[in-house]
């Protein structure tokens, strides 16, 4: 009796095998297809970029595996670790969160939900701006060379990205980078520890609209410049927004007018600044004296047709510490930011 | 956003696109190989290759330890040098000169163009002529001195030989020592000396390269030879203590890791640890671009009948953009980018990984969407922009030297099959040179590389004594 079940059992047994073979064999050759499938389901991506996805995820699937593996820890089934990460990107997902990483210019930077993610963009106009600043200083053998490290500050920092480049592309600077969400600031220490600039970046939890704009002044009190991309989406056009920005990213870090104008035009912000910005930027003056003469004051990103309103802003701004003004494009045309010197 | 346009059924660019490697297609057969190819000749005479018998014993063994450049040459002694004159012109003091003579006749033929120069500097006056004159002088001043000397230790060995017979054996003991001290003297000189001095290694040996496979004809089966193959190569590199870079890579249709690889781009660039100007990668790895047709019975044959399916391999040297030779000027190259769509900004998030880079005076154009980060895209893409400068530069050398040679198209062009790995015979064919080998798994392994590419090196350094001894500019291929 006993032995005849046994026996059975193995039949069975041999039997599931027998399935299981071609059908995990079929699964295997169109999986690749079934992912391109769903990550269609998503309708940010053209069947091109879910291709070039499906590739990003399977590689940074191995790349993870591979650390794992390094570390002495067990990695996750690569199917199932694909598969799960296929189907958040098919949903709408950003990439950057499903796969905790961006790059902005040299940088990597680790992205985490719900925290802005950097944009091609502000990478492009902080390079800029930086290359901008390295021009503007005299010969470090020259009398008038910065006799301190330029004092930036980084207003609604985020993830950090824009300080972080500015203190990667230029070693004489020092930035303070300042925002009012607690998990941002988190991820502003983490990413300047990754980068190896936590001597030279420092973020810290601030409101902008506080009644005391001095709890935003660093260690070493006012500062050089001051560069910014603050919330500007207004409320009209965020109704309009994709679901991966909408659903994912959160609204606090992109609202130009916080949650509740809903009538505004996104300045809010901007008006906040152009309000504090004697209260922190040091005069004109003691730039010169500290070398860093011909550097920008402010440096604004801004959206898609806000150029006019920014700029007026800037220039009604108290103090008169701003005088001439430029707009700058981004690589796609598009008049992205506001940068403005002093008099 | 779209970069270049592509078809909705093949996921990349072919790299084929970006390096130009000709469609693969089988030569005609012809019957005179063994192995029923059409059987490439390089630049050896006639006479030479019957002189070669290379069976796989001696490939596999033999010539292992061997010194590189002892040369075996079972020709007519035609030697006849200043030193010997007074004696019998086939008159060999050791054995190792007599293998090396070849190599002692294209030196003398170089030092006596030397003493030429030498002879002429009065009657040069004009700078151009002064500048070649001091150029050669420059070049040949060591191997002229090594010649002397040479020729110094033979002379004593000569005047020696009478008293070997020397009655008294206390005496002839005494010169006994000396004469196998000299000997060995001589040896030394002429395989480890000499050789470097007359054939110095190349500059371009020395390059960092980069290696592309690609699968020809044979669908799924050719994608799994490419990866075997690539394996060979990425172990020969690992062997070696290279620095291994991928820079692209695009699977086969089985999907993840079963399907073998469609094309991969390898870079081979010196360790750092290793010295730099010492080890060659672009000089062995110079004979792998070509076709190689490997023939089986495929994993996925159901029915038992051997396949051949071929893969494209390029090989480029990647010369160091300096400043004093600089390849590419940034300010001729185009950065492609995309028009605006939308509000752009926080509006919008998506990801732009795609670099398109245009070399404006060639019109070279590289593509390279691999990664996600842009920035590693951009520097893959300047990398292969380089490399491919890089093979036009070299191509123009060759081109200039081959043009300045009496006898024209020497080596190999990259179209040609190259080689054959059989494995139901366990054999590897090389037609270039016409030599089979067993082993196959060996050299599949990267260890029995090592061998192949050896002996296509010795052939070059013969084919460079040659061309030496006829008095032309040496040759790198």
């Amino acid at each position: 009796m006993l032995g005849l079940r046994s026996s059975s059992s193995l039949t069975r047994i041999s039997r599931i095998q027998r399935l299981r073979t071609p059908v995990s064999s079929r699964k295997y050759s169109t999986s690749q297809l079934d992912h391109v499938q769903t990550l269609l389901r998503n309708s940010e991506l053209s069947e091109e970029d879910a291709i070039n996805e499906l590739r990003w995820i399977t590689q940074e699937v191995r790349e993870k595996a591979i650390r794992q593996i390094s570390r002495g820890r067990m990695p996750e089934v690569e199917d199932d670790s694909i598969a799960e990460k296929v189907e958040r990107r098919g949903k709408g997902e950003p990439i950057q969160y499903i796969l905790g990483t961006t790059d902005f210019g040299p940088l990597t930077i680790q992205c985490r939900r719900p925290v802005l993610i950097p944009r091609p963009e502000t990478a492009h106009l902080t390079q800029q701006l930086s290359s901008l600043i390295l021009s503007s200083i005299p010969p470090l053998s020259s009398r008038d060379r910065p006799s301190a490290p330029l004092n930036i500050l980084d207003l609604c920092s985020g993830t950090g990205c824009i300080g972080l480049l500015l203190a990667k592309l230029n070693p004489l600077s020092s930035v303070t980078g300042i925002d009012n969400s607690p998990v941002a600031v988190q991820l502003g220490m983490i990413n300047a520890r990754d980068s190896h600039l936590d001597d030279r970046v420092k973020f810290k939890y601030g409101n902008l609209f506080s009644t005391d704009p001095t709890s935003l002044l660093s260690s070493n009190g006012k500062y050089g410049m001051i560069i910014s991309n603050p919330p500007y989406v207004p409320y009209s056009q965020y109704q309009a927004l994709p679901a991966s920005v909408k659903e994912y990213e959160s609204p606090n870090a992109l609202l130009g007018d916080g949650l509740d104008d809903k009538e505004g035009k996104g300045l809010k912000y901007y008006e906040r600044i152009a309000e504090i910005l004697p209260d922190l930027l040091f005069d004109q003056e003691e730039l010169k004296v500290q070398g860093w003469k011909g550097v920008p004051r402010l440096a604004l990103e801004i959206g898609r047709g806000q150029t006019g309103d920014a700029v007026d802003i800037v220039k009604s701004s108290k103090g008169g510490l701003i005088g001439k003004m430029e707009v700058w494009k981004d690589q796609f045309g598009v008049e992205r930011m506001v940068v403005g010197w002093g008099k | 956003m779209v970069l270049a346009p592509r078809s909705r059924s093949i996921p990349r660019l072919p790299r084929r696109a970006i390096f130009g490697v000709p469609a693969v297609a089988y030569p005609k057969v012809n019957i005179s190989c063994p192995c029923g190819c059409s059987q490439f000749k390089p630049s050896i005479s006639s006479s030479h290759l019957q002189n070669r018998s290379y069976t796989s014993t001696t490939v596999a063994t033999g010539y292992r330890n061997v010194p590189e450049v002892i040369l075996s040459i079972r020709q007519r002694r035609r030697y006849t040098t200043e030193a010997a004159k007074d004696q019998t012109p086939d008159q060999w003091c050791t054995e190792i000169e007599e293998r090396q003579g070849k190599l002692i006749e294209s030196a003398k033929a170089r030092v006596e163009l030397y003493k030429k120069t030498i002879e002429q500097e009065m009657e040069v006056t004009d700078v151009q002529g002064q500048i070649a004159r001091a150029k050669i002088q420059r070049e040949l001043g060591p191997l002229a001195q090594l010649w002397d000397k040479y020729v110094t230790v033979r002379k004593s060995i000569i005047d020696l030989q009478p008293e070997l017979d020397d009655p008294d054996p206390t005496l002839r003991d005494l010169f006994l020592t000396e004469h196998t001290d000299l000997c060995t003297e001589l040896d030394t000189l002429l395989t480890d000396q000499l050789p470097k001095l007359l054939l110095p290694t190349p500059s371009t040996a020395l390059l960092p390269c980069m290696i592309s496979l690609n699968a020809g004809v044979g669908g799924l089966e050719s994608a799994l030879c490419t990866e075997d193959l690539a394996r060979m190569y990425v172990r020969f590199a690992e062997k070696k203590g290279w620095k291994i870079e991928e820079l692209s890579k695009v699977e086969g249709s089985g999907g993840k890791g079963g399907g073998g690889i469609r094309e991969l781009t390898l870079k081979f660039d010196h360790s750092p640890y290793a010295s730099q100007d010492e080890e060659e990668i672009f000089g062995l790895m110079q004979w792998e671009k070509g076709v190689h047709r490997i023939q089986r019975i495929p994993v996925n044959e159901t029915m038992g009948r051997i396949h051949t399916s071929t893969v494209a391999v390029v090989v480029l040297p990647i010369y160091s953009d300096t400043e004093e030779s600089p390849l590419v000027d940034p300010k001729d190259v185009k950065i492609d980018v995309m028009r605006a769509r939308g509000a752009g900004g926080q509006h919008v998030n998506r990801t732009e990984s795609a670099v398109r880079l245009t070399h404006i005076p060639t019109g070279i154009t590289v593509s390279m969407q691999d990664s996600r980060s842009q920035h590693q895209n951009r520097a893959w893409a300047w990398d292969i922009l380089r490399a491919r400068l890089s093979e036009k530069k070299h191509n123009e050398e060759v081109e200039a030297r081959r043009a300045s040679r009496r006898d024209q198209v020497k080596g190999a062009d990259r179209s040609d099959k190259i080689r054959t790995y059989n494995f139901n015979q366990d054999r590897l064919t090389d037609h270039r040179f016409g030599f089979t080998i067993t082993g196959l798994q060996n050299v599949l392994d990267g260890d029995g590389l090592e061998d192949v590419i050896t002996m296509m090196k010795r052939d070059l350094q013969e084919r460079r004594l040659e061309t030496l001894l006829q008095g032309e500019e040496d040759i790198d291929y």
